[in-house]
């Protein structure tokens, strides 16, 4: 009797804490660094451009063009982070080395690693975590449940992908890349794990239906026309049909707020 | 002066006998070395999807991947072989490999430039034969300018090829994670793009290499007795020198430019073949590319038998086998 009385107490008395911890980290928090291009999107996105002090070098959104860089997320150092003089620090699993986020509250400066592995239900989740340290929770609750809504497994429809970086390396099982192709109802025709560089035979086995390439490489494959002529390519249905494209790396190698939109484009790609 | 034919003495007949012998000797020696080289050919023509398959039955498009990726190991592996051991006599030392002379490091710095910056009009394979080919030529020159023999050209090749790896790292440091990516399997030295790159420019680079590297080759054995002993023996140290390391880099530069840089193989064979038969540069540095294009070969189509579908380095696996061999030759007291 006694155990079921002291049990609700005691959680309600936890949520209580987190609710204040979350609000109290929501109140300092107004200048903010950006460590990872995926955490610096969602915080643009809740609204929150203005109270983002740094950000890292690889940054592309336009609402953070004149936010100073704190470094490369990458190899990120603690001393370029304080120069910012931030009161929260944000950032994903894209941030090297790790060590930072210790690193930094060792110094008492807060710092959260708001989305620590690579799958959707982290990322949704790093924008409602990100929404509550803004201030920001409705909005970011909204837009974590309009974004999994968004990555919601569309119909089978039986068409091989092959997602790949630069015309050798491939998304293989595990990646991004996979659960993107899986998730707009195709078959990842890569027969690997992780990102790997797959034999010209092992292209022609795949006998993809589409093929992409990340953009950036166009200097490196020439053309799609060149891409194309390739007997591995040439001899794919993706090579007879003409469906092989260039996208953005960015697109289809990580997740990002753009992600429902990329599952609709790839599913759209099906003739 | 007589007409008739001098009746052959009894010790001319011997030493004819003798000769004829030998040269039966070399004649049977290249008979069984292209006997092996077609049937090894032929097993690695059949290595493919993870099986293997009589090569008689290959469909055109596959025996368009099939036959440049075999005809680039073959090239590859002579042409690093051939420069390794010309480079080993020139420099006296049995460590001596053609990144020695910068040819990796240029050639490492001319493809990450392109792959990293995005320089478009300049093909991979072209970034590292010119970037092998600059350095190799710069280092030749600055060894002209300061001088300091042999040591000098060996201190000059390792310094700068470190300045290149330098550069390497930076620009890799300030590119993106799949730059990256991309850079470090082109690095591993990989036969992945035989058949992007017309081998016939290849196979003309390393023609002139052999056309000058070959002839060297008793020069090369007077400069292995030191530079000193070379000179009293009529030859002209500095011309030798300019020459091997033009024709090793257009070796090399022809190499890197099909497959990337691989190392290790151009240190190993022919260490190898020193150990085991010995004999002349010039026979050394013919046997060492026949044995580097058959081992490459080998090594190449055995990777792409274990790890199918993925397309390993082949320099990743050269160096897990260079690593033991160093060990092994360690132990036979030769460094």
């Amino acid at each position: 009797m006694t155990l079921t009385v002291i049990k609700p107490i005691c959680q309600a008395g936890a949520l209580a804490v987190l609710l204040g911890a979350a609000s109290l980290s929501a109140q300092a928090a107004d200048r903010i660094v950006a460590m990872s291009p995926d955490v610096a999107d969602i915080l643009v996105a809740v609204g929150a451009a203005n109270k983002v002090v740094g950000k890292n070098a690889f940054n592309s959104n336009p609402a953070l063009k004149n936010v100073p860089t704190v470094g490369m997320h990458r190899n990120i150092t603690a001393e370029s982070v304080l120069a910012v003089k931030p009161d929260l620090v944000l950032g994903s699993y894209m941030v090297q080395p790790t060590s930072i986020y210790q690193r930094l509250n060792r110094l008492k400066i807060k710092a959260v690693n708001v989305a620590p592995s690579e799958d959707v239900a982290t990322f949704a989740k790093s924008i409602k975590m990100v929404g509550s340290y803004v201030g920001q929770s409705r909005r970011a609750n909204q837009l974590a449940g309009r974004w999994q809504q968004g990555m919601t497994p569309m119909k089978n429809t039986g068409k091989r992908y092959l997602l790949s970086y630069d015309g050798r390396i491939v998304a293989g099982k595990g990646t991004v890349g996979d659960e993107l192709i899986r998730r707009a109802g195709g078959i990842n025709a890569a027969n690997v794990s992780g990102l790997k560089p797959l034999s010209r035979e092992g292209w022609l086995a795949a006998k993809p239906d589409v093929i992409i390439i990340a953009d950036h490489n166009k200097p490196v494959i020439g053309s799609l026309a060149k891409f194309r002529q390739r007997p591995e390519v040439a001899a794919s249905p993706a090579g007879k049909k003409g469906q092989v494209y260039f996208w953005p790396a960015d697109e289809f190698l990580r997740f990002s707020l753009n992600s429902p939109q990329v599952l609709k484009k790839l599913n759209g790609l099906v003739k | 002066m007589s007409l008739s034919p001098t009746l052959p003495t009894e010790s001319s007949t011997a030493t004819d006998t003798a000769k004829l012998s030998r040269n039966h000797g070399r004649l049977g020696k290249y008979l069984v070395a292209i006997v092996v080289s077609l049937v090894l050919i032929w097993l690695a023509l059949g290595v493919g999807f993870g099986e293997w398959s009589s090569p008689m039955g290959l469909d055109e498009t596959i025996w368009q991947l099939r036959y440049p990726r075999i005809a680039t190991a073959l090239l590859v592996g002579m042409g690093l072989s051939v420069s390794g051991a010309a480079l080993q006599a020139l420099f006296e030392n049995p460590l001596a490999d053609p990144s020695l002379i910068g040819t990796s490091g240029g050639a490492a710095l001319g493809v990450v430039l392109v792959l990293a910056l995005g320089i478009s009009g300049i093909g991979v394979p072209l970034a590292a034969f010119s970037g092998s080919v600059i350095v190799c030529l710069f280092i030749l020159a600055v060894h002209r300018l300061l001088g300091g023999g042999q040591m000098g050209l060996l201190i000059l090749g390792f310094v700068i090829s470190a300045f290149c790896a330098a550069i390497v790292s930076l620009i890799l440091f300030m590119s993106n994670d799949m730059v990256l990516r991309s850079a470090t399997n082109w690095l591993s030295g990989s036969m992945a793009e035989a058949g992007f790159v017309p081998l016939r420019y290849a196979v003309i680079s390393m023609l002139a290499g052999l056309i000058i590297l070959l002839p060297l080759g008793r020069q090369l054995d007077g400069l292995m007795l030191g530079e000193t002993t070379a000179m009293s023996l009529g030859i002209r140290v500095g011309a030798v020198r300019t020459l091997v390391v033009v024709a090793s880099a257009l070796l090399t530069g022809a190499a890197v430019s099909l497959a990337g840089v691989i190392g290790f193989i151009g240190m190993m064979i022919p260490n190898l073949l020193a150990i085991i038969f010995g004999g002349g540069r010039m026979r050394l540095m013919i046997w060492s590319g026949w044995l580097g294009a058959i081992f490459l070969l080998v090594i190449d189509a055995m990777a792409r038998h274990i790890a199918y579908p993925v397309d390993v380095p082949v320099g990743i696996v050269l160096a897990l086998i260079g690593g033991p061999f160093f060990i092994w030759l360690f132990i036979r007291g030769k460094l």
